[in-house]
């Protein structure tokens, strides 16, 4: 009797001891599991404040939890990558990545030798971004889903850092272009304004013939053209944000013949401007370039003592628009420039730099420019430009 | 140099375009300073009290604000500057801290020696004359009458005083923020456009032709000018 007590005692004991040893080794494996966890999450966190991190430390998760292998998928605009793979190279066709990424839930392939295959989606606030592959594993669900959720926060983490190095590229490069593009204006338009200073200088001296007048007026038109491709650049290198305010056609107009002196030397240019025309809504600068284009081009394609002219009125059609034409009395439209209606746009090789110039300059003050042939004979170069609101002259 | 000449101080860093500026300014006949940036031309300023300043803006020790500001703490001395295009708002930072003209890279000799003028007359002219007479338009301050072309015109008493601001003036760019101190004595809620809507109607009583204004003339983004030479 003392002895069957004893043996079921020590039967009790034995069972309590294992079981009390069980509870240590899960323990144990427990605290394995958070210190791997631990020791992840500072990898993840800590040591990946660079761009392209992600990987290294995905790969040193998988080894933590004692995977034979795995790997990273990271679902980008619309296609599966492999971003990580460790062992058995990674299939991103896998079909099992897509059941895993419609569900959202963990699918698990169990092996022979008992351990198994886990995918584990990577989802922060709903959609999967991506999932974890671990390979031969025997670590619990629950310490799998940890790792899951730490990787999908630092798959989230990855890329808010790379957006942001992109932001801080992209603020880096505008500021580069706009100084850039300030140097280059004052290098250009230095020398220039010393060649006008030379050139007035030389007009003076005796003996000098109509070439100072003719270096006068090409120096006038580069510097024009400088003026077009610096204004070109800042608007493409978006830079450059036109500032529009009320501006009256006449003081447009009156701008405009300013700054055509050599240009227009001996041409009559007729100007008009309908009593009921509202002021302009422009960038004032940008609208003398265009008009000071297109009237260069006029006075270049009329023959010399024809009269040109510039006609201001509010647009028939739309109260909220101003038309403002430049007419000649050339040889009318060139047909270069009606087939480009037709096919090719953008080539500027073919119809002069000038209207391309003034097309991408009107666009970027909410306007328009058309060629049209003028009846009687001729060019009509047409702008259309917004009207400001409540500023009408015509009060 | 011709005794008695007026003295202009040129400042521009840039030496092709201080020696253009001295030989163009030197052969109309007055006497002409250079200094290569703010700090010597603020040096020459002091020693030599010149009629007139001309001055790039920026430039590399002391830049051209510095020297428009010091030049009006010493006194009224005309300052022209010299802006490059695009530098809208370099332009009104000058013109607030004092400048009163400038012209625009690349400019021609006539055009500054024409802004010169009509500084250094400016300057010269005694102050608050009460008849202002230009080419087809005389504005008697003291009676408050405007006349064009022989016509009396009736102005508003708003354009009154916008006119007489800019005709006192003449030549001298006149800021959105300068008319609205001077006509509106800065009161609150007066808008750029109100300044606009007076400009316009005082513009088509005054103007022979609107659609080419030779009086009071828009400086875009700036404000105003009135641009015919007192008789």
């Amino acid at each position: 009797m003392a002895l069957a007590v004893f043996l079921l005692a020590s039967v009790v004991v034995s069972r309590l001891v294992a079981r009390a040893q069980r509870r240590a080794e899960d323990a144990e494996a427990r605290r394995t599991e958070l210190e791997a966890l631990y020791d992840l999450s500072i990898d993840l966190f800590a040591a990946t404040n660079r761009v392209g991190a992600l990987g290294e430390a995905a790969g040193r998760a998988l080894r933590t939890i004692g995977a034979s292998g795995g790997g990273l998928v990271l679902f980008r605009d619309g296609l599966s990558e492999v971003v990580v793979s460790v062992g058995v190279g990674l299939d991103a066709r896998d079909p099992l990545l897509e059941s895993v990424r419609r569900a959202g839930e963990a699918a698990e392939v169990p092996a022979a030798d008992g351990t198994r295959d886990v995918y584990l989606p990577l989802a922060v606030g709903g959609r999967a971004s991506g999932v974890l592959i671990v390979r031969g594993t025997r670590a619990e669900r629950n310490a799998l889903s940890s790792v899951g959720r730490l990787v999908a926060l630092a798959v989230e983490r990855e890329r808010f850092l790379a957006e942001r190095a992109h932001l801080d590229a992209l603020k880096e490069s505008d500021a580069l272009k706009t100084s850039l593009l300030r140097a280059v204006s004052h290098d250009l338009r230095t020398p220039i304004t010393s060649i006008r200073l030379g050139l007035d200088r030389l007009k003076r001296a005796p003996g000098t013939t109509g070439i100072v007048e003719d270096v006068a007026r090409e120096t006038e038109r580069l510097s024009r053209r400088i003026d077009n491709l610096l204004a070109m650049a800042r608007l493409d290198a978006g830079t450059f944000v036109p500032r529009p305010e009320p501006a009256p056609a006449a003081d447009l107009f009156r701008a405009t013949l300013d700054a055509l002196p050599l240009v227009l030397a001996g041409r009559d240019v007729q100007v008009s401007v309908d009593p009921e025309t509202p002021d302009l809504y422009v960038d004032p600068a940008l609208t003398v370039e265009i008009l000071a284009n297109l009237l260069e081009n006029a006075a270049l394609a009329a023959p010399a003592g024809t009269p040109l002219a510039l006609v201001a009125g509010p647009s028939p059609l739309d109260t909220t628009r101003v038309r403002i034409d430049v007419l000649d009395r050339g040889a009318g439209v060139p047909s270069a420039i009606k087939r480009e209606a037709t096919a090719d746009p953008g080539d500027a090789g073919r119809t002069g730099l000038g209207l391309t110039i003034c097309r991408s300059l009107a666009h970027a003050l909410g306007g328009s420019v058309c060629l049209l042939d003028r009846t009687g004979g001729g060019t009509l170069a047409r702008l259309d430009l917004p009207a400001a609101r409540g500023t009408q002259e015509s009060t | 140099m011709p005794a008695g000449a007026l003295r202009i101080l040129v400042v521009d860093d840039d030496l092709s375009i201080r020696r253009a500026l001295s030989a163009e300014l030197g052969g109309a006949g007055y006497d002409v300073l250079e200094a290569a940036d703010g700090a010597e031309g603020l040096r020459l300023f002091d020693a030599h009290d010149p009629d007139l300043v001309v001055t790039d803006l920026a430039m590399p020790v002391a830049d051209g604000f510095e020297l428009v500001a010091a030049v009006r703490r010493s006194g009224q001395t005309p300052v022209i500057v010299l802006s490059v295009r695009g530098g809208d708002a370099d332009k009104i930072r000058a013109l607030d801290l004092g400048a009163d003209d400038y012209v625009v890279k690349p400019f021609s000799v006539s055009e500054l020696l024409a802004r010169v003028r009509a500084q250094l007359r400016r300057h010269g002219d005694a102050p608050a004359a009460s008849l202002l007479e230009f080419p087809g338009l005389t504005l008697d301050r003291d009676r408050r009458r405007v006349v064009v072309e022989g016509r009396e015109v009736h102005l508003t008493p708003t354009e009154l005083a916008i006119l007489d601001l800019l005709a006192s003036q003449a030549g001298k760019p006149v800021t959105i923020r300068q008319i609205i101190g001077r006509v509106w004595h800065g009161a609150p809620g007066t808008s750029a456009d109100a300044v606009r809507v007076h400009v316009g109607s005082l513009r088509k009583k005054i103007e022979p032709d609107p659609a080419r204004p030779r009086y009071v003339v828009t400086e875009p983004w700036v404000g105003y000018r009135f641009v015919a030479e007192p008789i």
